[in-house]
């Protein structure tokens, strides 16, 4: 039983991890809370869906999706957010309101209210011991871990990734060295929208179906595992997304699936009160 | 004094202008409303817009005043109606009682949640906020027993006035529209009084704000329950209005409806009034297009913060539109500083001499702060004794200001004490330092930028009046010493100029007036000269001697070896965190060790 719920949790929390890390790209560098994050993930998850439907093979499809919905991400910030990047706060935050109300109600119209399935593939089971662990489980894991690693070798082995490094620290210093500073936005959107993409995917193929109006649930948990990690940093995106995996599958197992909420964000708030900047400590400002 | 009255944009007239006139507005409006509709539906509509108008100036205060991204507040929107429907249904309560019960209910349920919640800054309080709002949710649906789980308490009674109720909509109408009222002018009370000044100053500058003495995290704590207060009573007359309480009160989509209202209201009242209406009612009108509808608020939202960002902000208050630089009558002359008459003006700031005490004004023994390996304070200790103007020179990185920042609290020390007259303040927080006399000036400098000079100065003298929030007289002596101080430093001209909009030098002054108006006994200036030109730094000059002969311990850390050697007293030499020598000016000017520091080893053979 523990060993399971074990599997299942780990299994949960990549995904999480991987949509987590989407959301901490972009806040790392403008301090921007992505709210339309989880619509952008729903949009990229029917992409696949819509694809396969078509006809195109499953990994074909995702791969397509993945930079339609990187091309996604680049567009809403040229569009939405650009011009809004020098004023106050709240006005970028009421323009990212309104791109998760289109993109939201753009797909409950499009693809209807209704769940749909979604392909299995590679649907058998691992079995270790006497613990059960289906395939996609065992491949949400090994992907998260890849892509991860693939991110982690960019930002601090690549020229691009300093650079963005160097934005996050101090973007109007970045720009007067010479970096174009809205590539790197842009660039960090498009990295955004392929996490987010491959993170709904999977979500919906360990589900089964796939519905349009859980995006913005999705969204919280990624801001949530953002800020226990520690916002802003990509290690922490995945070791908070891991966590508040395994916290809700150890809830709904061992406690109750009502609570399974609650609970969660009793952790996050306890996590946060004795680490006020997350686990592996991120941007912050000082409460007084 | 009239003068004075007139230039001060938030001394608390709002008897006359920004109280009666925005009710009066409101009442009109109503009263129109009553007279030319007999469409019960638009009655229901308006209802709905005023009680949003309630929770939404509560709103205003957390989201725009203060800048906490506190996005659960509908939670206590819940909360309001929850324990209202409870009252009014299981016990049968009047409606005066409830509302009673509902503030009180509601204002100890955010004491609660804050003392988390304000551990917390910027987005990790977005995410903790989010986080509490839905667990009140949750709650809500799982405790069957009192709030009936997710179908919520149904079969709320209209308002019973001692025993006096009508089934009519209007009735609920005016009953909303006379809280709307109440809230509207608590609102106004409240953001021109002393504490919407605050609030402001500690959005805009923290550090600022703690230097003149100003608790935060107190601070915070009463805006968080002042305005879950207004979210409250919004949630009791919505549960008479909807006849139901549910548990999605407290969902993410009430919260963000309120967000929207209020950005784009623009920190208005009349603007939060526009956007309540507008978002009220064109989602009624637009039922027909129902899956549309969304769609195209997201549009309207992106689109306008696009055209717009600062929302409705046309219709600006006058306040902000008063504070502009005014460019008649300010020749070249009269922009000179006006502190000839300075030896009279010290009584005015009314600053007592000391008498001799046993202690120094600054006592710093032993004092050690290291950043990783670099050790920027090293085992440092001076005395300052009361009444002294001491010069602190020395090379770059030689820990002055990380010094300042350690007598002011701002950072705490890993070894050693600091005391400041009779006080030992090794660990006290900067608000604490500041509060038993000590000022201080910032190397670079920390204005309240959108906030009007006289505003920037009120800040830190307001701190002595907060116990009497609604003496207007004592308001009106605090605005005055203000004042005298801009005079003190030669500003009172520009009093009404956002404070961002000075010259450089001018702010220097600014700060200089803001840490002198509480009446320090210690006053520490980190670098006043910088980027002053010959004639302001004559003026500069005369000032800090003026306020030491007023009887103020004046520190200065200064590059400007001419004018530090001028004006002190003693001076002070730091080099690499320690005590190089202390030593009357003259003496520090030729001192070998002191021109190796600076220059070199070189330039002590050249110099001699």
């Amino acid at each position: 039983m523990f060993w399971q719920q074990l599997a299942n949790g780990i299994g949960l929390g990549s995904i999480y991890a991987l949509v987590a890390i989407g959301f901490t790209m972009v806040y790392g560098i403008l301090f921007f809370i992505n709210l339309p994050h989880g619509d952008v993930l729903m949009v990229g998850t029917y992409f696949v869906l819509g694809l396969i439907i078509i006809g195109v093979p499953f990994i074909v499809s995702i791969i397509i999706a993945a930079i339609a919905t990187a091309i996604l991400g680049v567009v809403i910030e040229i569009t939405c957010y650009r011009r809004l990047r020098r004023v106050r706060r709240l006005a970028p935050l009421l323009s990212a309101i309104g791109v998760s109300y289109i993109l939201s109600n753009g797909l409950l119209i499009t693809a209807g209210p209704r769940p749909k399935s979604f392909p299995q593939p590679l649907s058998g089971n691992i079995t270790i011991g006497n613990v059960l662990i289906p395939n996609v489980i065992v491949l949400t894991v090994v992907l998260t871990a890849i892509l991860s690693i693939a991110l982690e070798l960019f930002v601090y082995r690549t020229r691009l990734g300093t650079a963005i490094r160097a934005a996050s620290q101090d973007l109007p210093t970045t720009v007067l060295m010479g970096i174009n500073v809205n590539l790197l936005i842009s660039l960090s959107f498009a990295i955004s929208g392929v996490f987010a993409c491959i993170g709904g995917t999977m979500l919906a193929w360990r589900y089964g179906s796939v519905s349009p109006s859980i995006g913005f649930s999705i969204m919280l948990k990624a801001f949530a595992a953002c800020v226990l990690g520690g916002i802003g940093n990509i290690r922490g995106a995945i070791v908070g997304g891991l966590i508040l995996g395994l916290v809700e599958v150890f809830a709904v197992g061992y406690i109750s699936s009502a609570l399974r909420d609650i609970i969660s964000f009793a952790v996050l708030v306890i996590v946060l009160l004795i680490r006020p900047s997350g686990l592996l400590g991120g941007r912050t400002e000082v409460a007084v | 004094m009239k003068k004075l009255l007139q230039i001060r944009p938030r001394l608390p007239e709002f008897w006359l202008s920004d109280g009666i006139y925005p009710v009066l507005i409101l009442v009109i409006m109503s009263i129109g409303i009553l007279i030319f509709t007999t469409n019960a539906y638009f009655i229901t509509i308006a209802t709905l817009a005023l009680i949003y108008f309630i929770a939404a100036l509560g709103y205003n205060l957390v989201l725009t005043h203060a800048g906490l991204f506190h996005f659960g507040f509908a939670c206590h929107f819940a909360i309001g109606g929850y324990i209202g429907a409870i009252l009014l249904v299981k016990f049968g309560f009047e409606f005066i009682p409830t509302l009673l019960i509902v503030l009180l209910i509601t204002g100890l349920t955010t004491l609660l949640m804050a003392l988390p919640v304000l551990r917390f800054a910027g987005d990790y309080l977005a995410v903790v906020t989010l986080a509490l709002a839905e667990i009140v949710r949750q709650v809500l649906i799982n405790w069957q027993s009192v709030t009936n789980g997710s179908l919520g308490i149904s079969g709320i009674p209209t308002p019973n006035f001692f025993g006096f109720t009508s089934i009519q909509t209007n009735y609920l109408f005016i009953i909303t529209v006379g809280v709307a009222i109440l809230a509207l002018f608590a609102y106004q009370t409240i953001v021109t009084s002393r504490f919407g000044l605050i609030w402001e100053a500690i959005r805009l500058n923290q550090d600022a704000a703690l230097a003149s003495g100003l608790r935060i995290y107190n601070q915070r704590l009463v805006i968080l329950v002042v305005s879950s207060l207004f979210a409250g009573v919004a949630g009791l007359i919505y549960a008479h209005y909807a006849t139901i309480v549910d548990p999605s009160m407290s969902s993410v989509d009430v919260t963000i409806l309120l967000m929207i209202i209020v950005i784009l209201g623009a920190n208005n009242w009349l603007g939060i009034l526009l956007a309540c209406i507008v978002f009220t009612a064109l989602p009624q009108f637009l039922l027909s297009l129902n899956i549309y509808r969304q769609l195209f608020l997201g549009l309207f939202l992106v689109f306008i913060m696009n055209l717009q960002p600062g929302g409705l902000s046309f219709i600006k208050r006058r306040m902000y539109a008063r504070i502009q630089r005014k460019p008649s009558g300010s020749n070249k002359e009269e922009q000179s500083w006006h502190i000839s008459s300075i030896d009279s003006l010290p009584t005015k700031v009314h600053i007592t001499k000391e008498p001799i005490k046993d202690y120094f004004a600054l006592d710093v023994r032993g004092l050690t702060k290291k950043y990783g390996g670099v050790v920027a304070v090293d085992q440092l200790s001076m005395q300052v004794p009361v009444g002294a103007l001491y010069g602190i020179i020395g090379p770059n990185g030689a820990g002055k200001t990380t010094l300042f920042n350690l007598v002011s609290g701002f950072i705490k020390p890993d070894d050693g004490s600091i005391y400041i007259l009779d006080h030992e303040v090794t660990k006290w927080e900067p608000w604490r330092i500041s509060r038993i006399g000590v000022g201080r000036t910032f190397q670079n400098l920390k204005i309240f930028d959108t906030l009007s000079v006289l505003d920037n100065v009120l800040v830190s003298a307001s701190l002595r009046s907060l116990n009497k929030p609604i003496d207007r007289d004592d308001w009106v002596q605090t605005a005055k010493k203000a004042y005298e101080a801009l005079e003190f430093v030669g500003l009172e001209k520009y009093s009404t100029l956002s404070g961002g909009s000075l010259p450089h030098g001018d702010q220097r002054r600014l700060e200089i007036a803001r840490a002198i108006v509480s009446q320090p006994r210690l006053l520490l200036l980190d670098e006043p000269a910088a980027g002053l030109n010959p004639v302001e730094l004559e003026n500069l000059k005369r000032l800090v001697k003026s306020i030491q002969n007023s009887g103020v311990t004046v520190v200065c850390i200064e590059h400007n070896m001419r004018f530090i050697l001028q004006i002190a007293d003693m001076v002070f030499v730091m080099a690499e965190g320690r005590c190089l020598l202390v030593d009357q000016p003259e003496k520090v000017a030729h001192d070998s060790k002191v021109i190796e520091a600076y220059l070199g080893r070189r330039a002590i053979s050249v110099a001699s």
